[in-house]
């Protein structure tokens, strides 16, 4: 492993126009990711962690207001690339990405093996039957038969829609693939496939992933590091064993909580309340009108403090450098 | 009854002489005369042949038998195969004639003749392929354009939606006859003028409207954020994702269009804004209109193009409905 951070976000920021106000979808978000890691970034329906995806590969909606922070992708700030460069430089060939109902994301009037070259073609601009062929090589990695390439999406089953669309994000080889929920809509045995795929072309390819997931049980399989996302921010980071074994953030040790255990009676933990609207945020801390441990400090700005290991958005860790006890 | 002559000499015309050989093998000499350049004999002119067969005009006397008592009344005509010798005498070397001969009828051809004597089923059969040409092209080239111009206004919005959508708005409202009809008074009736008019015309129309509406959804699908996601360009987008999804809309839709671009060139060729070059289904009922065709009874002349006009319609519909239901198994079974 090299020294220099494969991804790095600095204050990144993605705010949306919308009729109501300003949406603060992705909020001031700082972040490292070395070569060859994976980091599964957790958070509640609407906390922003599509958005983030979105605003790193800039696939950004009409009603933008502020897109502002810097990326720095193998040590260069990709935010300063016009559109066009960006396109023809970033995507597919640094980063791709299996979008969200990655299922949906076949085009239903093109051929499965028309599909998946496409970036291909576009990116290196080799021959259809060189692509064809490389299809084949990526097919092999994720499983699916060859001759699904002359196939169309319809004829696929959700699992193979699934990883025909990771073979089309691998085809081009990048450094770093965004998955937004790969796995959501697929029952488990397919989900646990999909996770082993993952894991064996991170160990033979050498590939970094930034896995988007409510599904925090199942991604444990695959994370070296998590992020937790609360309100468009991140509040906490940390090594994945640490973090499954010892969660700082008030946040973090609730959304463990809720994660349901084969044996033990402990009942699985919900958190009071609703996550704040991204229309309209409080200030201080945005966690503090859910939180069990808030105190009167909560109404200020919380710190990002290096503790144990983690790194962590809150209060509790101002000074002390031990885990409280609660 | 005329002949046609035409002739080249130096000096000198040529001569020639008409025979007039019956089914029976009896040969009357009709007359003698010098050719020019051009030169055309009208049998029923001809006083000499009259007085020579009776005092009436070639035309029913060399078909009957003339020592028939009922000819001057009610002439029978004799069957059998006649012939006529045209027997020539030129004095130059390099001298040339040609002779065509024309018999006019009352009515000829299985589909009757106009006042000027011409055949009615040759109009009808050249009208065809330009009426099919006319729809086709209209419908193909306001169609596609359609098509191509609502998904690069979805797919841009923006400006570009906002002025492509507020040009269709004007488009919609401005009158569509009239403009055309202007273009052919002022400018030029030719068939390329008018169907280029009306491929503009019709360009910022109603289906840029529909294709729009179908289009702001297909923009929306997960398969194209997906494209967008892996550096497709805009254009790919456009041609390669969102186009091909509407194709199974359009199929139907331009088959329908075409009968009523059919129509279009029919009604402007009857208001008299037809190319005059050309015969067309829409010229045929304007020249029947003009000869006043169904006050003389002659309603044959304006039946059949009406006929093929509707023929036309019906089938392209039939068609069109047909393709829908394959198009869109949605309709299929109920």
């Amino acid at each position: 492993m090299t020294d220099q951070p494969l991804l790095k976000l600095e204050d990144l920021v993605l705010h949306f126009k919308t009729t109501k106000g300003k949406v603060q979808a992705v909020d001031k978000v700082n972040f490292t990711l070395m070569p060859n890691e994976a980091v599964v970034v957790v958070g509640e329906s609407g906390c922003g962690k599509s958005s983030l995806a979105k605003a790193i590969l800039r696939l950004l909606p009409k009603n933008i207001e502020t897109y502002t922070g810097k990326v720095f992708l193998e040590g260069e700030d990709i935010m300063r690339l016009s559109d066009e460069d960006f396109r023809k430089t970033v995507r597919w060939n640094k980063m791709s990405m299996v979008p969200q109902a990655a299922m949906n994301s076949l085009n239903p009037v093109l051929r499965i093996g028309d599909q998946v070259t496409e970036p291909y073609i576009i990116h290196t601009g080799a021959s259809k039957a060189d692509a064809i062929k490389q299809a084949k090589k990526m097919f092999g990695y994720v499983g699916v038969p060859e001759d699904f390439l002359n196939r169309y999406a319809f004829e696929l089953s959700g699992g193979m829609r699934q990883r025909a669309a990771i073979a089309m994000a691998l085809i081009t080889l990048p450094a770093l693939i965004i998955l937004d929920e790969p796995t959501s809509a697929l029952d488990v045995l397919t989900q646990a496939n999909i996770f082993n795929v993952l894991k064996k072309l991170k160990r033979e390819l050498e590939i970094s992933f930034i896995l988007i997931t409510h599904d925090i049980a199942t991604s444990s399989e695959l994370a070296d590091k998590v992020a937790v996302m609360y309100a468009g921010q991140i509040v906490e980071v940390s090594e994945a064993t640490r973090f499954f074994t010892n969660a700082l953030h008030p946040y973090s040790r609730k959304l463990m909580d809720s994660v349901p255990r084969l044996r033990g009676d402990k009942e699985p933990d919900f958190i009071v309340g609703q996550p704040p609207s991204l229309l309209n945020l409080p200030t201080g801390c945005r966690f503090r009108e859910r939180c069990p441990s808030r105190f009167g400090t909560c109404e200020q700005e919380p710190p990002v403090v290096h503790h144990d290991g983690h790194l962590v958005k809150c209060w509790l860790y101002q000074d002390s450098k031990e885990a409280p006890h609660d | 009854m005329s002949l046609y002559f035409t002739s080249t000499f130096d000096q000198k015309k040529p001569f020639v002489g008409l025979s007039w050989i019956g089914p029976d093998g009896k040969e009357t000499r009709l007359n003698n005369f010098e050719i020019n350049n051009k030169f055309t004999y009208r049998f029923n002119q001809d006083d000499k042949v009259t007085r020579k067969l009776g005092g009436v005009v070639a035309s029913t006397s060399l078909f009957s038998n003339l020592k028939d008592p009922n000819l001057k009344t009610h002439p029978t005509p004799v069957k059998g195969t006649y012939y006529l010798k045209i027997e020539a005498v030129t004095f130059d070397p390099k001298a040339d004639l040609q002779a065509e001969m024309i018999v006019y009828g009352k009515l000829s051809g299985w589909a009757g003749t106009d006042y000027l004597r011409r055949d009615l089923g040759i109009a009808l059969l050249w009208g065809t392929p330009i009426a099919l040409m006319f729809g086709l092209l209209a419908a193909l080239g306001t169609s596609l354009t359609q098509l191509i111009i609502a998904g690069i206004g979805t797919w841009f919005g923006g400006w570009v939606d906002t002025i492509l959508q507020r040009i269709t708005e004007i488009n919609m409202v401005l009158p569509f006859l009239p403009i055309l009809i202007m273009i052919g008074t002022f400018y030029n009736r030719s068939i390329f003028t008018i169907l280029t008019a009306v491929i503009l015309l019709s360009i910022f129309g109603q289906g840029i409207k529909t294709f729009r509406a179908v289009f702001m959804q297909v923009k929306e699908s997960a398969y194209i954020e997906a494209a967008r996601s892996y550096g497709a360009s805009n254009f790919r987008i456009i041609f390669l994702y969102m186009i091909p999804r509407l194709i199974p809309m359009l199929i139907p839709q331009l088959i329908v269009l075409i009968p009523s671009y059919v129509f279009l060139e029919a009604s402007l060729a009857i208001l008299g804004l037809g190319d005059p070059t050309l015969p067309t289904w829409g010229k045929m009922i304007q020249d029947a209109e003009s000869q006043g065709a169904l006050y003389q009874g002659w309603y044959y002349w304006v039946l059949e193009p009406s006929a093929l006009l509707m023929v036309t319609g019906l089938a392209f519909s039939v068609v069109g409905y047909a393709m829908d239901r394959v198009f869109n198994p949605r309709l299929r079974g109920q």
